[in-house]
């Protein structure tokens, strides 16, 4: 059954990007909803759980834009974003990441992925809290591949400074 | 010597370099220690996140999906219907347009001409339905007369046995029955049991 299928990955990636468990499982009811509404469009050729995703990415474009956020749109090409990212080295400081246990620093990512801009968050949370590969989220978002390895590096850069600011 | 560039030690830890590549990173972390804190940080950051703790489903999240799905389903059934009365009365309205042009008949001719119609074949199919019924009646009445056929033959051989030997027919018979009806149930279980694994 669909439901049992999908119900933990869909609520991973909505809990995650609105962080609020009622409105997550209110939204992922509304996302499957959605997916059965739509069932006739879809077309055994791809992967149901791509089609799913990409239904429930685009019900939380349309959350993000009824609630009018301006400056954080989840399809908006971050400041500074081309193909292939600048090339960064390692830092010389002590690692900040590291002094924390695993599940305090855990805890500090939760809170700090809300931080981060929609458009690095959805991606990041697929890439490493739903485990999609590179090029799934590449079909999903209909970008490509590159941009979407460099958006999945801007957010795990990103979150790491953010982890790093004193709290 | 050149420290590596920050997508490579992502590229590594996310095992997607190999051969060489993946070589040339475990040679420069080895004798780099920058580079070496650089890829346990980020490896301990990638273990924590992709660790995080899952969002609880509630054990009937399932159910209420589904039962929010039953009226949409009951919705598209009505509407399937809908569409489909509102085509055929379009049709109809169209071809009864499209027959007074062509024919020059006025709208009331032709629905006088289509009431005759009906009219004439409704009394065509009553009285098919009459002939249908005596057909029936017959029928019945003849396997009436069968079954009172049987009967007296059943009572002409039963003059001939003994009441003992009737009950002893009448046990097997009641025996061969139950044990077949048992025996036909149990395959049919096995076989539904066999289907829903």
């Amino acid at each position: 059954m669909i439901v049992h299928r999908y119900q933990q990955p869909v609520l991973n990636y909505i809990g995650r990007m609105v962080r609020e468990r009622e409105m997550a499982l209110d939204f992922s009811q509304e996302i499957f909803l959605k997916v059965y509404a739509s069932l006739r469009s879809y077309r055994p050729q791809f992967k149901f759980s791509t089609w799913l995703f990409k239904i429930a990415s685009n019900f939380m474009i349309d959350h993000w834009r009824k609630k009018k956020i301006p400056t954080l749109s989840i399809d908006a090409q971050p400041e500074g974003e081309e193909d292939c990212p600048p090339i960064q080295l390692p830092d010389q400081n002590p690692s900040v990441v590291r002094q924390y246990e695993l599940k305090e620093l855990r805890t500090k990512i939760d809170t700090a992925i809300d931080k981060l801009p929609l458009s690095l968050r959805e991606l990041f949370v697929w890439r490493h809290v739903n485990g999609f590969s590179y090029e799934e989220m590449a079909e999903i978002k209909g970008l490509p591949l590159g941009t979407v390895k460099n958006r999945v590096f801007q957010g795990k850069e990103l979150l790491k400074k953010l982890l790093e600011e004193p709290s | 010597m050149t420290c590596l560039n920050l997508e490579k030690l992502y590229a590594y830890l996310e095992g997607d370099l190999a051969g060489r590549d993946k070589k040339a990173v475990e040679d420069h972390v080895a004798s780099c220690s920058a580079c070496r804190e650089a890829l346990e940080e980020r490896r301990y950051l990638l273990q924590a996140a992709e660790t995080l703790p899952a969002f609880e489903v509630p054990g009937d999240f399932a159910r209420s999906v589904m039962d929010r799905i039953a009226p949409e389903r009951a919705k598209a059934k009505t509407s399937v219907w809908l569409k489909a009365a509102a085509a055929g009365a379009a049709t109809f309205a169209a071809a009864l347009v499209a027959t007074t042009l062509i024919t020059g008949h006025t709208l009331s001719q032709l629905v006088l001409g289509l009431n005759r119609f009906l009219w004439s074949n409704l009394q065509g199919l009553a009285s098919v339905l009459t002939k249908g019924a005596k057909y029936v009646i017959l029928t019945f009445k003849t396997l009436l007369h069968i079954a009172g056929e049987v009967l007296q033959i059943l009572k002409t051989l039963t003059s001939f046995i003994g009441p003992e030997t009737q009950i002893v027919f009448i046990g097997a018979t009641v025996v061969l029955v139950l044990g077949g009806g048992f025996l036909w149930s149990r395959r049919f279980s096995v076989e539904r049991n066999h289907e829903e694994l």
